[in-house]
């Protein structure tokens, strides 16, 4: 069974997964989520999908996962949840593509990545797009900082994972399709000149098959943001009725 | 034979001794570096640093690791206040702990103490099974988002009014600790990753009590409780142990704006 329509409050719990099938507790809209869709995707990973909706939380879910966020992943009674520790699971779990390398300098080099997107890019993406955010030029400059150290790693390689996408372009890539996003609600936007291999990046990731299968395009992502912001988030926004 | 078992028996102890004070006189003779030291001579070929500060809490998630892996390293504290500029190069987030070793460097307490365990794989810490690696990250994001930050708060000093209501969330979330204890350490039969990633705040308890009068008591949390008296059993948690007194003192500077990260050393 896969909901495209997102559980909430008040809803009954859907029956838990069939033995041996794979779940994932999603939402459309929600960029964690987002990373483990494209990790399962790139491991030709077969699972279904439960929506639910992040701001008012079906009770059931807390029980499943006393965070009650997404992603969650069920599969034979085990649960797993947060998106990095789900990616990583996922990865030595099943087979498919390696995301990850074995090699302790290599995989530490992953993990102080991942710690400088989650200092100076993550917290500050959503403040960017808020024109009248306090303090916003220095949140740009930490930001853009952030960005220059993903700059210098993207080298020599196509991606971040070498050859093929691996762990952090699917950590980083739901931002960067959101990115435009910052542009439509505050006019803000990297430029090419100063992140040229960002950009090239960036193309290379949008050519994807994992990518493409669940893109989404900027006027939806607005949509969604827009609805939650008037306090009435939708994510099922752009579902047929 | 009585003789041979005997010295045995005393060489080995004489080798633990050793390697406690060792570790312990290593850490505690060292001074912090300020803005404007000059930066340390790279450590030998082959040799480990750690970059630390005696109080940080994410650095003894890595002191501990070194300890229970019986790993020697020298340690170079930093003043987190004011850091060295050559500190900031090596590292662009500026945080403790930092293991350099043949000009490579890691820092993050959990991709560092991850990184141990894959260049000395003796006495392996991190779990080797996926979900059993799972489930002790989802613990530990349990109390980055439960726990955390109300302890956090506790010990920086909340205004009189909003303490109630910061301890209630304290001790709410410690109770998803609690709950994720099923043996006799969080790892299981021995102490393991999980163990020594969450211990310093626990071995810093009695600053809420002192700080902020917040108690965490053997009735609510009998579990933790106990699982507390066996961490403090360990060799490898003795050797980075300040007493609650010292933490207390170095909790009345921090409230102050003024941590004293030589607390306790020799002038």
């Amino acid at each position: 069974m896969s909901s495209e329509k997102a559980f909430k409050t008040g809803s009954t719990a859907p029956d838990p997964p069939a033995p041996g099938v794979l779940r994932l507790i999603s939402m459309r809209f929600c960029p964690y989520a987002h990373r483990t869709i494209l990790a399962l995707t790139a491991k030709g990973i077969e699972y279904e999908t439960v929506n639910v909706c992040t701001v008012n939380k079906p009770e059931w879910f807390f029980a499943i996962n006393p965070l009650a966020k997404v992603p969650t992943l069920q599969h034979d009674g085990k649960v797993v949840y947060e998106s990095l520790v789900c990616n990583e699971y996922l990865d030595r779990v099943f087979p498919g593509r390696k995301l990850s390398p074995e090699e302790p300098l290599e995989k530490a080099r992953i993990g102080m990545l991942q710690a400088i997107w989650d200092a100076k890019i993550s917290p500050n993406f959503y403040k960017i797009a808020n024109k009248d955010q306090e303090g916003r030029e220095d949140i740009i400059k930490v930001f853009k900082e952030g960005m220059s150290f993903l700059e210098k790693e993207v080298t020599s390689k196509s991606f971040f994972g070498g050859d093929e996408p691996g762990f952090l372009d699917y950590s980083f890539w739901p931002w960067f399709e959101r990115m435009p996003v910052l542009e439509v609600a505050s006019g803000f936007k990297l430029e090419e000149a100063e992140f040229p291999k960002l950009f090239a990046w960036q193309a290379a990731m949008r050519d994807r098959p994992e990518v493409k299968e669940h893109a989404k395009d900027t006027p939806i992502h607005l949509q969604y943001l827009m609805s939650r912001k008037q306090g009435n988030p939708d994510p099922d926004a752009g579902l047929q009725a | 034979m009585f003789i041979i078992s005997r010295f045995r028996v005393q060489a080995r102890f004489s080798v633990f001794c050793r390697r406690y004070s060792q570790t312990f006189a290593n850490m505690s003779s060292e001074r912090a570096l300020k803005r404007g030291s000059a930066c340390p001579p790279p450590h030998g070929p082959g040799k480990l640093r750690l970059y630390s500060m005696r109080f940080c809490t994410y650095a003894q998630r890595t002191r501990l690791f070194l300890a229970a892996k019986g790993i020697e390293y020298e340690t170079i504290n930093i003043h987190l206040r004011e850091k060295p500029e050559w500190f900031l190069e090596k590292t662009p987030i500026g945080k403790v702990p930092v293991l350099e070793k043949d000009g490579k460097i890691v820092y993050e307490s959990l991709v560092c103490n991850e990184y141990l365990d894959g260049i000395y794989p003796d006495k392996c810490i991190t779990p080797r099974d996926p979900l059993e690696k799972a489930r002790q990250s989802m613990v530990l994001a349990l109390w980055d988002t439960k726990v955390a930050g109300f302890y956090s708060k506790l010990v920086r000093g909340t205004k009189e009014d909003e303490r109630p209501a910061v301890a209630k969330q304290f001790v709410d979330g410690l109770q998803y600790i609690e709950n994720a204890l099923t043996q006799p350490f969080f790892s299981g039969d021995k102490a393991g990753a999980l163990d020594y990633n969450l211990w310093p705040w626990f071995e810093r308890f009695s600053m809420l009590k002192n700080c902020a009068g917040v108690e965490v008591s053997a009735d609510k949390f009998p579990k933790l409780t106990a699982w507390m008296g066996r961490m403090l059993e360990l060799p490898e948690v003795k050797a980075c142990f300040f007493s609650p007194e010292v933490h207390d003192q170095y909790g009345k500077t921090l409230l102050a704006g003024k941590s004293d990260y030589d607390l306790g050393l020799e002038e």
